[in-house]
């Protein structure tokens, strides 16, 4: 029983590791081959303008889904960085099923309270920043 | 530089602080804010943004052996989280009101108490009674397989309360750093609640990513988390971590401590200075 726990935790982890990366790995392979400039040292644009505080990035569910829509790089590797942030949270959900299923209810209230901080840890961000 | 050569640059780095991170048992998420920052200026705030990324990254790669081995406590790490993941929300709130030369002391000083703690032999005694009221309420207890003793080693948790403390301490600093702040979850978990070592660095990478999660969440919906950097850094530590996780078994981590601990050394002057300037 607690065995079984340990290893589903376990895949959950590595699944979402893996699709996320493969993800992350697709999206700037796109948004380099889109970017014929970005190759080039002459005449292309620096770095610098995609790692200030004024580039602009989907990072909102809204702009990442239409982002995914237009077959953008930036959109598939922000799907891949928001699916690594939920991995570790999927992986709280699972254990509060989990302590539910040994009737630990203690634990799986204990549980309940982390997901909800985590869950509510993207409201947070949105609204102050 | 063109931002192919950059992504590239900033991929082999990762790779590098993803190795050195597993081998010497830090994580990679230390390196990478001083190099975003020092060596190609970026904005603190962006640097701690990617950095959090590589931070789950890493913690989830190597939650994921530790778990199947059984040296991972889950319930104590579970219960612990709820110290932790508070902490993270705290310093995400906290950050909007430093400003980023705090955040350059905040960070030097983060990284010389983990090169005193590097240098510091862990030594942990376990109890096999408690007193502990939420522990026992709880059953926070734990046993692993030993493979080097070939026994089963069965332990009791004490100070709880203490170990909340520390652990919502090491949320804070997560968040705000951008590292996992493991040397402080590990110490909590060894020194105050008596785990053994085995278990307590198990359990403590566990928690790091869930801790990560919590600041990564804000700093996600805030716009902290800059794709461009997050891509190179997060391939780059998981295939560092991944050969690293390979070679531990074959190197004698003695050397590349002294050499981190140097590294280490140099990073904190530069970012006293940054931050003093």
């Amino acid at each position: 029983m607690k065995h079984s726990a340990e290893i589903t935790i376990s895949r959950i982890l590595k699944t979402g590791v893996i699709i996320s990366s493969l993800l992350v790995l697709t999206g700037i392979t796109i948004f380099i081959a889109h970017h014929n400039s970005l190759i080039s040292p002459q005449g292309g644009p620096a770095y610098k303008q995609y790692v200030t505080s004024g580039f602009r990035f989907p990072h909102s569910l809204s702009s990442i889904s239409s982002a995914l829509k237009n077959g953008s790089g930036l959109g598939i590797i922000m799907l891949g960085v928001l699916l690594l942030i939920i991995t570790p949270i999927i992986r709280v959900a699972a254990s509060i099923l989990l302590f539910m299923r040994q009737r630990n209810t203690p634990m799986a209230l204990v549980t309940l309270f982390v997901f909800c901080v985590l869950v509510l840890s993207f409201v947070i961000g949105a609204i102050v920043s | 530089m063109s931002p192919l050569d950059f992504v590239i640059i900033l991929a082999l780095i990762s790779v590098g602080a993803g190795l050195l991170g597993s081998l010497v048992g830090l994580g990679g998420g230390i390196i990478i804010v001083p190099v975003l920052t020092l060596l190609f200026h970026i904005n603190i705030r962006l640097a701690i943004g990617a950095s959090i990324i590589s931070v789950i990254a890493t913690s989830s790669g190597a939650a994921i052996a530790y778990v199947k081995e059984r040296l991972t406590n889950l319930k104590a790490g579970m219960f612990l989280e709820i110290a932790t993941t508070t902490g993270a929300i705290t310093g995400a709130f906290l950050t909007t009101l430093l400003t980023g030369r705090i955040l350059y002391v905040l960070f030097a000083v983060v990284l010389l108490y983990s090169s005193y703690s590097m240098l510091s032999k862990r030594k942990t005694m376990i109890s096999t009674t408690s007193d502990d009221k939420i522990a026992n309420y709880f059953d926070l207890h734990g046993s692993y397989y030993d493979q080097n003793e070939a026994k089963e080693i069965s332990y009791k948790v004490t100070r709880t309360k203490l170990g909340l403390i520390i652990m919502y301490i090491a949320g804070i600093i997560s968040a705000l750093l951008g590292v996992g702040s493991g040397t402080l979850k590990v110490s909590a978990l060894d020194t105050a609640m008596r785990m053994p070592i085995k278990a307590s660095t198990a359990t403590s990478d566990f928690m790091i990513g869930v801790t990560a999660a919590a600041s990564a969440g804000a700093y996600f919906s805030r716009g902290q988390i800059d794709p461009f950097l997050a891509a190179p850094i997060v391939v780059g530590i998981l295939i560092g971590a991944f050969i690293g996780s390979k070679m531990l078994n074959n190197i004698k981590p003695a050397h590349i401590k002294i050499l981190f601990l140097i590294v280490l050394l140099v990073i904190a002057a530069e970012m006293i200075q940054r931050g003093l300037s």
